[in-house]
């Protein structure tokens, strides 16, 4: 089956995304012949490291989606009408041009692909469904497939083609609209150390207390969707499938029932701790370890002895 | 300006238990113990919908959803907060995995609604979770798309202004001409609730009831549906108090797992 992988390079990210779809490929026991890049140049794009030996690059100023799908459908069009996979990184972009090509070529798609197999020529993907709580095993139907990746998927860096030919088509974007760039802020999916708060906190002030709590521990503060839905916190600090997919060493969740979407945020931490006055919760069977009891409080008494023991290098008592 | 807000009532996920997560031999969890709610996308959608109308008196508001007579009380509320059409397509059929099917029924709507000037719909819903509807809508009606849509409003001249979450940051752009919104995450965007006035006064509007199309065929086909393993052990931390609880904790496990 021809394997092609498309990869959004303008947003940052592009070499863990290429990972990502190189890995998918690769597990499923498929080899891309082709990687579409989207970039500012092909100078840009020569910094990664391209798995195939034929690299295109999608080129202009920024990235507009409809100029862009246009560009993919006529290569679409061009291609040997055999059984033909695009794979789409999990990117925004990735997501809607996954769905919108499938459509437009007479194809068809999938999103949140987290899977693929191949057996006796037909494919079949896995996907989460059901917020997160099921895993479903879908056969795609038409010879022209287009997936999009879940944001989970990692993989290792590729080996690096012998020579990869990069070719550069420039792509006429009309420069609509006016873009605000996303604000630096410290990278929630990196954090070491996280805290992760939800409706149980309470109020956007217990939020804000938390938070700066959080802060004096060295660690980040991420809230679930009904914290974020309540403005207790940005919606840039929402953890889960539809917000950041963190891995930290150790997770707090305090406050949080642990809906199947949240657990998707922080389900890659090293040590997840749920904290909560109702252990019938579901994130308390999803935990490493249970603690019963206000999660407010909790945190207070967390940090007060962190704090002690880093001021005194003793062992503090409460 | 005319805009349809399209939805979906969705079982509340968050009442069932870890042993209801099992499907039976035709691929069905069993929801009909549990209560239904608004989609969470499509809710933004419609409340942004209503601050939109609540702004400019010239925009008029219909609501439409596909599925059993059971959803008609959602479109009753509807009514009760101000929108002038609520339609139900009648389909009693599985429609979890059929984003297709769904995007030709409103498609289907919107031939027979010529006046219709944009259609908002939920990014994805909490059961069948295709994130594909709005955008298999956009593609067979040959109109643009703005995904991860965050706010938008109608200006004097009927002109939208639409903010979207896009990879590189927070798109602003003005939109002539008719168009798909996929409404994406929205703080503080719950459904405004209607006073019981407004139920008796408004909420008693007959909902104009419609046949489904024939329905396409789906790219992808469902065929195994489990639930995911878990794999930690929720070892609770003993104690009398959460004082008790909590000096335990960090002695025992925060200090071997955090190192300085």
């Amino acid at each position: 089956m021809r394997t092609v992988l498309v990869c959004n390079a303008f947003s940052g990210e592009a070499q863990k995304r290429i990972s990502a779809l190189t890995w998918l490929a690769a597990d499923a026991g498929l080899c891309p012949e082709e990687l579409i890049l989207f970039a500012p140049s092909a100078e840009s794009a020569r910094e990664l490291r391209q798995p195939c030996g034929r690299v295109r690059v999608l080129s202009a100023a920024h990235f507009e989606t409809e100029p862009y799908l246009s560009a993919l459908a006529r290569l679409a069009e061009e291609r040997d009408k055999g059984p033909a996979l695009w794979l789409f990184d999990s990117s925004f972009a990735g997501q809607e041009l996954a769905v919108r090509l499938g459509a437009r070529i007479g194809g068809c798609s999938l999103c949140g692909v987290q899977a693929l197999r191949l057996e006796n020529g037909q494919l079949f993907a896995q996907k989460m469904v059901y917020s997160n709580h099921m895993l479903g095993e879908f056969r795609l139907e038409r010879s022209f497939c287009c997936l999009s990746l879940t944001a989970g998927v990692s993989g290792p860096p590729p080996a690096e083609a012998a020579c990869p030919t990069l070719l550069e088509q420039p792509v006429r974007c009309l420069g609509e609209g006016q873009l605000t760039p996303l604000e630096k802020t410290d990278d929630l999916a990196d954090a070491r150390l996280l805290i992760a708060v939800g409706r149980g906190v309470g109020s956007k002030a217990a939020v804000q207390e938390m938070e700066a709590q959080a802060a004096s521990i060295g660690a980040q503060l991420g809230v679930s969707r009904q914290a974020a839905m309540n403005a207790w916190a940005p919606m840039d600090r929402l953890l889960g499938i539809s917000g950041v997919l963190a891995h930290p060493d150790v997770c707090i969740a305090a406050g949080v029932s642990g809906a199947a979407a949240f657990l998707a945020g922080v389900d890659k931490s090293r040590h997840l701790v749920a904290v909560n006055t109702d252990l019938n919760a579901p994130i308390c069977g999803q935990a490493d370890v249970v603690v019963e009891g206000d999660c407010v409080a909790f945190v207070s008494l967390l940090t007060d002895l962190i704090s002690q023991e880093d001021e005194h290098g003793t062992t503090p008592t409460l | 300006m005319e805009i349809l807000g399209c939805f979906k009532p969705v079982p509340d996920l968050e009442l069932l238990s870890a042993a209801d997560w099992t499907a039976d031999s035709d691929l069905q969890v069993e929801t009909a113990f549990v209560r239904t709610v608004w989609n969470c996308f499509d809710e933004s959608g419609l409340e942004l919908m209503l601050r939109a109308a609540e702004d400019n008196g010239a925009v008029r508001l219909q609501a439409l959803t596909v599925g059993p007579k059971r959803n008609e009380t959602y479109l009753k509320t509807l009514y009760a907060l101000g929108f002038a059409q609520a339609v139900r397509m009648d389909c009693g059929e599985d429609l979890r995995f059929r984003p297709a099917f769904v995007a030709h029924c409103i498609r289907a709507y919107l031939a027979e609604h010529p006046e219709i000037d944009a259609v908002v719909l939920g990014s994805q819903s909490a059961d069948g979770s295709n994130g594909q509807t709005a955008l298999l809508l956009a593609e067979g009606l040959g109109w643009p798309c703005v995904t991860q849509v965050t706010a938008f409003s109608v200006g004097t001249d009927g002109a939208m202004s639409v903010s979207s979450m896009t990879d590189e940051g927070t798109l602003t752009q003005t939109i002539t001409g008719p168009v798909v919104l996929s409404v994406g995450n929205v703080s503080g965007a719950y459904l405004r609730v209607p006073t019981m006035k407004a139920r008796r006064q408004l909420g008693r509007q007959p909902v104009t009831v419609l046949p489904c199309p024939e329905p396409p065929s789906e790219g992808a086909t469902l065929c195994a549906l489990t639930a995911p393993e878990t794999g930690r052990a929720a070892v609770p931390v003993p104690g009398d108090t959460l004082e008790e609880r909590t000096k335990l904790f960090y002695q025992r496990y925060w200090k071997a797992w955090v190192k300085p």
